[in-house]
């Protein structure tokens, strides 16, 4: 069955804050992908209209099975792909940690730094002060010098994620962002998280794990393209 | 150019430099066409019907080491960066500013692959009008440039970039240009045609068509236009 739109508001009583302004609106978002070629051309509707607010200060997860569309509408948010209708409001610095690392495999990870820091509009001593943190809190530091594609599968993935954060995020958009962390940074990642969102900022995570979704404010359901309930 | 452009081409630089059988290619290529081959396709000339002369197939030898490096190099330098650009973006640089560092990487390589071609050329052969033979090989280079950017955004793997660009590179050098005395319409619709001729002309005289360069010159700028454009639906 099919759920209708969704509007998802946070509960104050969660975080004892007072109602403010969405950091991330999403309204009525469609997307289908066509495949084949005439005359066996076909649509595949993927996104059905789904539609959710977060408020800042809130760590929220987005299940569903394989293929329900979790990483098409963070691909939508993030604008790396455009959906076919419906809106995204976004208010505030966006950080992207894709599922599969997006970087040049031939570029150290200072030089991967450096060049998202251009991207993001800081400076060359803000870019290193902020990397250095990353990589201290991270615990990678001593890869700095190594081309990404030496990188170990968890290296990278720091990495990733550390590319997502260097901007000091308000939305933060987390597509399993811990594939192949070991437990130790596994648990760092949490407990960054949690630091984050008590800090304000917002942050959307994919998860695939139920023992994870205790650790979310609330939980957005894709099923059949929509939300299918509001999460606890 | 700006310098976030600026920032990524140098990123660009470097990923094209750490990737040694990019360096051993580019090293190796235009002496071997231009050296080993050039006077060889003379002969072969004969065989596929065309008439090039000692002389002249060693200056195309320069135009083809020029266009297939340069081709190659833009096809593996878009492709290699493609999904990472697209991060870029996301993270706020101007999809203009990628456009531009992508579009002078391909220009350094075709300048470069071109004016390595043809220096072994001048040194190695009398070539009635060198500036000419520069002009040329340089325009082929910059159109295959743009078919390897173009075809980076439609073809996925490395391999089968590489299949397509050296397979339109045969039709192109083989059968479209002088060497084969190719005839007719259809020859123009390759990239190298004009330019081949065009090196032909400026190894036997010292003033070529106009005609020839405006044929190049317009080829070259619509090919320009598809890499341009495949690049804005890609990133868009």
């Amino acid at each position: 069955m099919e759920a209708p739109a969704y509007q998802a508001t946070v509960s104050t009583a969660l975080h004892g804050r007072s109602r403010a302004t969405p950091t991330l609106a999403i309204a009525d978002v469609h997307k289908a992908f066509r495949t084949g070629v005439w005359p066996r051309r076909r649509s595949n509707e993927v996104l059905r209209g789904v539609s959710f607010e977060l408020l800042p200060g809130t760590m929220v997860g987005l299940v569903g099975e394989n293929g329900s569309g979790k990483s098409v509408l963070m691909r939508i948010i993030a604008g790396s792909l455009k959906q076919d209708q419906g809106t995204v409001a976004l208010n505030g610095r966006l950080g992207y940690c894709p599922q599969v690392p997006m970087l040049y495999e031939k570029l150290t990870c200072d030089e991967t730094f450096a060049l998202f820091g251009r991207a993001y509009n800081l400076t060359t001593e803000d870019t290193r002060a902020r990397a250095n943190r990353l990589y201290e809190v991270l615990s990678f530091a001593r890869f700095r010098s190594e081309l990404v594609e030496h990188l170990s599968g968890g290296t990278r993935q720091k990495l990733n994620l550390a590319i997502a954060l260097l901007n000091e995020p308000t939305v933060l958009l987390l597509d399993e962002p811990y594939a192949g962390f070991d437990w130790e940074t596994y648990q760092v990642f949490w407990s960054l998280a949690g630091s984050l969102r008590d800090s304000g900022t917002t942050i959307l995570i994919i998860s695939h794990f139920l023992h994870e979704q205790e650790r979310f404010d609330r939980i957005l359901r894709l099923a059949n393209g929509t939300l299918e309930s509001g999460g606890h | 150019m700006g310098p976030a452009s600026l920032a990524l081409l140098r990123a660009a630089g470097k990923q094209y430099a750490r990737q040694p059988t990019n360096v051993v290619l580019f090293v190796i290529l235009p002496p071997l066409f231009v050296l080993a081959l050039g006077a060889a396709m003379s002969t072969f000339s004969d065989v596929l019907g065309g008439n090039l002369t000692e002389r002249t197939s060693t200056a195309l030898a320069a135009l083809w080491a020029a266009a297939l490096l340069s081709g190659s190099a833009s096809f593996f330098i878009v492709s290699a960066s493609r999904r990472a650009d697209e991060r870029l973006v996301i993270a706020g640089m101007q999809r203009g500013a990628v456009e531009v560092a992508h579009a002078a990487a391909a220009t350094i390589m075709a300048s470069a692959a071109g004016t390595t071609g043809f220096a072994i050329v001048v040194m190695t052969t009398d070539i009635a009008s060198p500036i000419h033979l520069l002009a040329a090989v340089v325009v082929g280079a910059t159109a295959y440039a743009a078919v390897g950017v173009a075809l980076a955004f439609v073809i996925r793997g490395d391999l089968e970039g590489s299949f397509v660009i050296i397979l339109v590179f045969m039709f192109d050098a083989f059968i479209a240009g002088p060497l084969g005395g190719a005839d007719g319409f259809w020859p123009n619709l390759f990239p190298l045609h004009h330019p081949s001729e065009l090196v032909v002309d400026a190894a036997l005289n010292a003033d070529v068509s106009a005609a020839r360069y405006l044929w190049s010159a317009g080829y070259t700028l619509l090919l320009i236009g598809v890499a341009a454009a495949a690049h804005k639906r890609r990133l868009a």
